[in-house]
């Protein structure tokens, strides 16, 4: 277990900020990266560097190697071959006329694909290769498990992307700058595509809802997120009945089982404060969208003035702050990682949680007998906004706009979203995808089906609209999210708060370096 | 004719070193340099400059300035108490015996003992410090317990949860993980010095620390030079120890955050600012070789023969 996760272990464009995948593999470590990293990619020969060498500068260019941090930003900017395709020669090799039976034209050829393997080996894709293969016999599918995606940077580069990408994991590629420079492909195709089940139904159709307002970077729909990476406040049903606590549905119901709890000498709530977008997620984000509404989320996403300050933001940060001065939050989360927050709420030292879907499959080998792991929607101030949850779609898939086989990428796409593929990857991983009714009579695991319900209540309410701007403005993130931190766990009070994070939306608002975008 | 023959020799066994300098680390730095004066996202093949831009925006940058101030921190902390510890280390071991000359019994097993934390990788000690800190089961709770109190109540948030005091437990295992390598070299300097000098010393009546400070201090006074100017451009750097007991820098409010793991989140984390990364990475470069200036410049001292 790596003691060190980078709190934005996915920089896809659809969820910034869920743990990589959902394999109980902890070590996405950005820190064990050395700085060198992009040295070894340097292209060779373009020594520029007039010789000097006089006896104390070449010293001290020794010691400067040392350092070694310079050596990051060297990437291979040379002219590479194939350095000025833009890729509009996606399909070379798959000229085969579209039909409904075959919309996008596949006509064999190789399909490079790279996929984020946190450890598990990615066993899910098995199936779906095979699928892909049996009805295209003429494809060959490589389907390559890479623990750091970065290695595709050079690529880019060089106008030679792959056809296909999973982008998670610490080394997962800024989407933001790609689309951006025009180097990701639109899904458009994909999504008005007959389903792989269904002719009838295209494959949006096939879907719940979230997944184009995931994939959505700048206007265009450029990620196809297919796990559900919903976030819920967990306990253990097991514990409230031993003890006869109701599981709370209100905010108050809440606080007041929080006292009894604490009377019985546990803590309420545990959350990682080394990632603060757990709390942020998991609480502070549910929490404002069931006090104000989630227009409130959208006019912070759009920078508007003053849009931290609204009265929604100011009671969810009240109510955190009671949290605090209550000390409802089990003392130690400030310096403990997701996985030591985790078990200690697996050894019922606190009663509630916020971590995503994936938890189950994170601590699968820690779980103790009889814990009956339990996923809720967080409590709410507005009982009619109860069940709303946040339920990203994740796990993004991208098409490089310089594919060299598009169609192929996007029929593995098509088969990736289908029935019998979603189920495979339900029961492999006990996580949810986003295909619409395909774990409806799946029975898995207890966890597995509270989450689904969660889910399906939650849409049934409305569908949750993704928090844009971490994925937007990360370094506004990450100082809200250090905000938040230091209101649940330090000394800062709700003025400060706030006064911060509206600091951090100016500052952003005012950096002409930055590129805004809007929902 | 002689000249001619060496000639060759000389360059066949330079060639290929400088080719490898040149090409890795030169070209690296060159390249750096270039793509500072950018806006570069690291995923083109082209290159659009923006003139001083990247340096107009770290002067103005507050997260920058803060990582700077981390960074000059650690300068002070870290190789005065290394370098001290390392020194009164090195003493204990070859004068630390009764009488004044002699070393202390077990010399070999402290030698080893204390140089033991470098051969762990930095990573290893990272993690392995964040356990030493932890609240549950920890090394440091464990000893306070002992006493009646525990890590939460003398720190609170614990050690690497709280802004003012994580950027010190970092600076601690940094000089854990190397006072134990400057020993060695100082131990190697001091046996180097003659022991008819310590024995006159001694008949004119200097104890320890009269020898050590006119005797042993002087003469390896080029070993402690040289072990200053590594030690603080090391500091300067300190990503992979920051890296990974604070998050890359952002853990407890960035209260470790420092220039390097600043760098590394502009480029990977935030948007890909490779121009603006660089131009960090350059200004830190240039900020070592001047480092390193200045530490001769001030250390410099009249060589001795001996």
């Amino acid at each position: 277990m790596s003691a060190a996760r980078s709190s934005r272990t996915v920089r896809s464009s659809a969820h910034a900020d869920a743990p990589a995948h959902a394999t109980a593999h902890p070590s996405h470590s950005t820190a064990a990266r050395p700085p060198q990293g992009a040295a070894s990619r340097t292209a060779p020969g373009i020594s520029n560097a007039s010789g000097t060498t006089g006896t104390t500068r070449r010293a001290l260019f020794g010691l400067a190697g040392a350092l070694g941090a310079v050596g990051l930003s060297a990437c291979a900017t040379s002219g590479a071959p194939g350095a000025d395709a833009d890729g509009s020669d996606g399909g070379s090799g798959a000229a085969a006329g579209t039909s409904p039976e075959n919309p996008f034209g596949v006509a064999g050829g190789e399909l490079k694909a790279f996929v984020f393997d946190g450890g598990g080996g990615v066993p899910y894709l098995d199936l779906t290769e095979q699928l892909l293969e049996e009805k295209h016999p003429d494809l060959a599918a490589d389907v390559v498990r890479t623990e750091d995606l970065s290695t595709l940077q050079p690529q880019f580069v060089n106008g030679t992307p792959p056809d296909l990408f999973q982008n998670s994991g610490a080394g997962a590629l800024d989407i933001t700058s790609l689309t951006a420079n025009g180097q990701l492909a639109s899904l458009e195709d994909l999504m008005a595509a007959p389903s792989w089940d269904d002719p009838t139904v295209t494959v949006e159709e096939s879907l719940n809802p979230g997944v184009r307002e995931a994939g959505t970077v700048d206007g265009t729909l450029v990620g196809l997120n297919t796990v559900q990476y919903a976030w819920a406040l967990w306990h253990d049903a097991a514990l409230l009945e031993e003890k006869g606590w109701q599981p709370p549905t209100t905010w108050d119901e809440l606080m007041s089982l929080s006292a009894e709890i604490k009377a019985e000498g546990i803590f309420p709530f545990a959350f990682t404060g080394q990632h603060a977008n757990y709390p942020d997620e998991g609480i502070l984000q549910p929490l404002v969208a069931k006090i104000g509404g989630q227009e409130v989320w959208q006019s912070i996403d759009n920078l508007e003035e003053g849009a931290w300050q609204q009265d929604a933001v100011r009671e969810a940060a009240e109510a955190l702050l009671q949290l605090r001065t209550d000390q409802l939050i089990l003392p130690g989360v400030a310096q403990m990682t997701h996985v030591q927050s985790q078990t200690a709420w697996l050894n019922h030292e606190a009663v509630f949680i916020p971590v995503g879907a994936w938890l189950e499959n994170e601590m699968k080998s820690a779980i103790p007998e009889g814990f009956r792991m339990t996923a809720a929607a967080l409590p709410s101030p507005d009982p009619a906004l109860a069940d709303l949850t946040p339920n990203n779609p994740g796990a993004g898939w991208f098409v490089p706009e310089g594919a060299a086989n598009k169609p192929a990428a996007l029929e593995f796409l098509r088969v990736l979203l289908s029935r019998e593929s979603s189920r495979n990857y339900a029961e492999l991983s006990n996580s949810v995808t986003m295909v619409a009714g395909a774990h409806d009579d799946q029975q898995l695991s207890e966890p597995f089906t509270t989450l689904t319900e969660m889910i399906e209540r939650s849409n049934a309410v409305e569908p949750w609209q993704a928090v844009k701007y971490p994925t937007w403005y990360p370094a506004m993130a990450e100082e809200t999210r250090a905000a938040l931190i230091a209101l649940l766990l330090d000394d800062l009070d709700v003025d400060g708060f706030l006064t911060r994070c509206q600091k951090a939306a100016d500052r952003t608002a005012a950096d002409d370096a930055i590129a805004k975008q809007t929902r | 004719m002689h000249l001619r023959g060496r000639w060759w020799l000389i360059l066949t066994f330079i060639t290929p070193g400088l080719v490898l300098y040149s090409v890795f680390v030169l070209s690296s730095f060159a390249q750096g340099v270039q793509i500072s004066f950018t806006n570069w996202t690291g995923y083109t093949p082209t290159l659009e400059y923006v003139g001083l831009d990247n340096y107009v925006r770290m002067a103005r940058d507050g997260a920058w300035w803060r990582a700077v101030s981390h960074n000059a921190a650690l300068l002070v902390i870290v190789p005065v108490v290394t370098l001290g510890l390392a020194l009164l280390l090195a003493t204990l071991i070859t004068r630390g015996g009764s009488g004044t000359l002699r070393a202390v019994r077990g010399a070999g097993a402290y030698r080893v003992l204390f140089f033991f934390p470098q051969v762990v990788p930095v990573v290893i000690i990272g993690i392995m410090f964040s356990y030493v800190y932890a609240s549950r089961g920890g090394l440091l709770d464990g000893l306070l317990r002992l006493v009646g109190t525990d890590v939460l109540s003398v720190v609170p948030n614990g050690p690497l949860g709280n802004p003012r005091t994580i950027l010190l437990a970092i600076a601690l295992a940094a000089v854990w993980s190397s006072v134990g390598f400057y020993m060695v070299l100082f131990l190697s300097a001091m046996s180097g010095v003659p022991q008819e000098l310590y024995e006159a010393a001694a008949l004119d009546g200097a104890g320890r620390l009269r020898s050590f400070a006119h005797v042993t201090l002087p003469l390896i006074w080029s070993h402690a030079q040289t072990a200053l100017i590594y030690l603080a451009i090391g500091t300067l750097d300190s990503y992979a120890l920051v890296a990974v007991m604070s998050m890359t820098g952002t853990a407890a409010d960035s209260g470790a955050d420092v220039m390097s793991t600043y760098l590394y989140r502009t480029a990977f984390s935030f948007n890909s600012q490779f121009g603006y990364a660089s131009a960090m990475g350059t200004v830190m470069m240039l900020g070592s070789v001047a480092l390193a200036l200045v530490t001769f410049r001030l250390t410099k001292r009249e060589e001795l023969e001996y």
